[in-house]
């Protein structure tokens, strides 16, 4: 792209990117400090917007960095939160199970790990298909009883299934 | 991920994988649909291939709780999360900083959110426990047996959310601004002077009013207001008025009160309060019971039930109890 404007080659060039990390990571880091209000989440978010910036491989032209990157680091704040209030809401889950029931530390961790893996899978998918696949996956209801349940027909709830298997089947990586 | 997701749509190795899932779940086709998508995954490696990866995903989800996988990755509580999100971690402070305050201040650092900690402003009692709960806005919360709630204080007002069981609220607010938001599952109860009831097991919740009134509001329903003597229930996804309990708010004193009650009803609200198996046998279950059970007892609320009724109560070892006829096939009174 040659313009007169100033531009930021961001990728593979390595030079730009360091300008930008160098001009920009100060308030990036400070502004996500202020949203967090811990340190060292804030100083892996502000490395992970700049991976995000690398991966992304576009030009960013100077003056548009400022709110270029805080796009970025938006998204990544609302993906943090969220796995933050999942694994709130698995504490608190677990938190009024009996003492007997509570897993060990790493069957816990596994379990988060799936937790938030079903979460990304189901984040798109409408309430009913979402429904379905729980029902399905994990009580281990046949379609009859699932149909039974969210009233609907058994060929809706095969529907409901084709859905979500589509987008789990994606989800797992290669 | 979306590169992939397109290849996936145009995959037709994929959609028969997903097809023949669909057909084995679904139980239509019996064994010979088993036999015939065994030949299929036999046929091409990369139909196995395909199937393998839907067997790791389905394998990589069955140990997440139903019950968790219903309130939080389901239903509208998630999509309504999700857009709140941006508030949490300040309410995470906040909520860090109520704690510091009521448990007169152990080191700052340790309310700094880290995934493994707990944060403490959260309630819950276990099987079996009740406990009263003295918040500093002069709101006063009891937690029956296996109940947990979080607490956050937001925009100037108390908001609680009720993650599981049962939870007495009273509220006394004179400067006429509503104090207190009780979220659950994606209902909302707003409260200025009531004292009330709010109880949940996963999608169903019920709100009993004991005194004053509430506003219980809905993303799917219009907002309801409540006075002293209602009750709301929710179940299907809608809340329906429902017949107030006499004696309701008892358990707050430790205490069941049973008035012309069937027993079955009596018993599993004990069984609410203890672990193991307590069951009935259909003979004695519609047997009518008039009383007052302690609740932090349920043993002897047990043996008090024997002396009123006919019936007889069998105990294998600590956890499985169960109520049967006096007159019941096996003699072995327990001691």
């Amino acid at each position: 792209m040659k313009t007169s404007i100033p531009s930021v080659a961001v990728a593979p060039a390595a030079a730009p990117i360091d300008d930008l990390y160098r001009d920009h990571q100060p308030w990036l880091f400070r502004w996500l400090r202020g949203k967090l209000g811990n340190p060292f989440r804030a100083e892996d978010l502000t490395q992970d917007v700049f991976v995000r910036v690398i991966a992304a491989r576009k030009q960013v032209r100077a003056e548009q960095a400022r709110p270029f990157l805080r796009t970025i680091a938006q998204g990544l704040l609302i993906d943090h939160y969220r796995r933050a209030g999942l694994e709130q809401a698995y504490l608190d889950y677990l938190a009024a199970q009996p003492e007997s029931h509570q897993p060990s530390a790493e069957t816990r961790a596994a379990v988060l790990q799936q937790i938030e893996m079903l979460d990304r899978m189901l984040a798109d998918l409408p309430d009913n298909v979402r429904r379905a696949f729980v029902m399905a996956q994990i009580d281990g209801l046949s379609y009859t009883e699932i149909a039974e349940r969210l009233e609907v027909s058994v060929s809706s709830v095969q529907q409901y299934m084709t859905r979500a298997l589509m987008a789990c089947y994606v989800c797992i990586q290669d | 991920m979306s590169a992939s997701r397109i290849d996936t749509d145009k995959d037709p190795i994929a959609q028969a994988a997903i097809a023949w899932w669909i057909e084995l779940q679904s139980g239509e086709g019996g064994a010979a649909a088993l036999d015939a998508c065994r030949q299929w995954r036999a046929a091409d490696p990369r139909h196995e291939h395909a199937w393998a990866r839907l067997e790791s995903f389905a394998h990589a989800v069955r140990d997440v709780p139903s019950d968790f996988a219903h309130t939080h990755l389901v239903g509208a509580a998630t999509a309504r999360q999700r857009s709140r999100s941006h508030g949490q971690q300040r309410r995470a402070l906040l909520k860090g900083m109520a704690a510091v305050a009521v448990l007169g201040g152990t080191g700052a650092a340790a309310y700094e959110w880290t995934p493994w900690q707990r944060l403490v402003a959260d309630y819950s009692t276990r099987v079996g426990e009740r406990r009263r709960v003295l918040l500093p806005d002069d709101i006063r919360m009891d937690l029956a047996s296996d109940t947990a709630v979080s607490s956050a204080f937001h925009d100037g007002r108390r908001e609680l959310t009720l993650w599981r069981g049962e939870m007495g609220v009273a509220v006394r607010c004179d400067r006429g601004v509503s104090p207190l938001v009780v979220n659950v599952d994606g209902s909302r109860v707003e409260v200025d002077n009531a004292h009330f009831s709010l109880w949940r097991q996963a999608s169903e919740m019920r709100v009993d009013v004991y005194e004053g009134s509430l506003r219980v509001s809905a993303q799917d329903s219009e907002p309801r207001v409540l006075a002293a003597g209602a009750a709301l229930y929710r179940k299907a996804g809608s809340w329906h008025e429902a017949a107030a309990q006499n004696n309701g708010a008892a358990w707050m004193d430790g205490l069941l009160v049973a008035n012309g009650d069937r027993l079955a009803e009596v018993v599993a609200q004990l069984a609410r309060y203890r672990h193991g198996m307590l069951s009935v046998s259909p003979e004695v279950a519609d047997l009518s019971v008039s009383g007052v059970f302690p609740l932090d007892d349920t043993d002897g609320a047990l043996n008090m039930l024997q002396h009123v009724l006919p019936i007889t109560i069998k105990r294998w070892g600590r956890w499985w109890v169960r109520i049967d006829g006096a007159e019941g096939p096996a003699r072995q009174r327990s001691a």
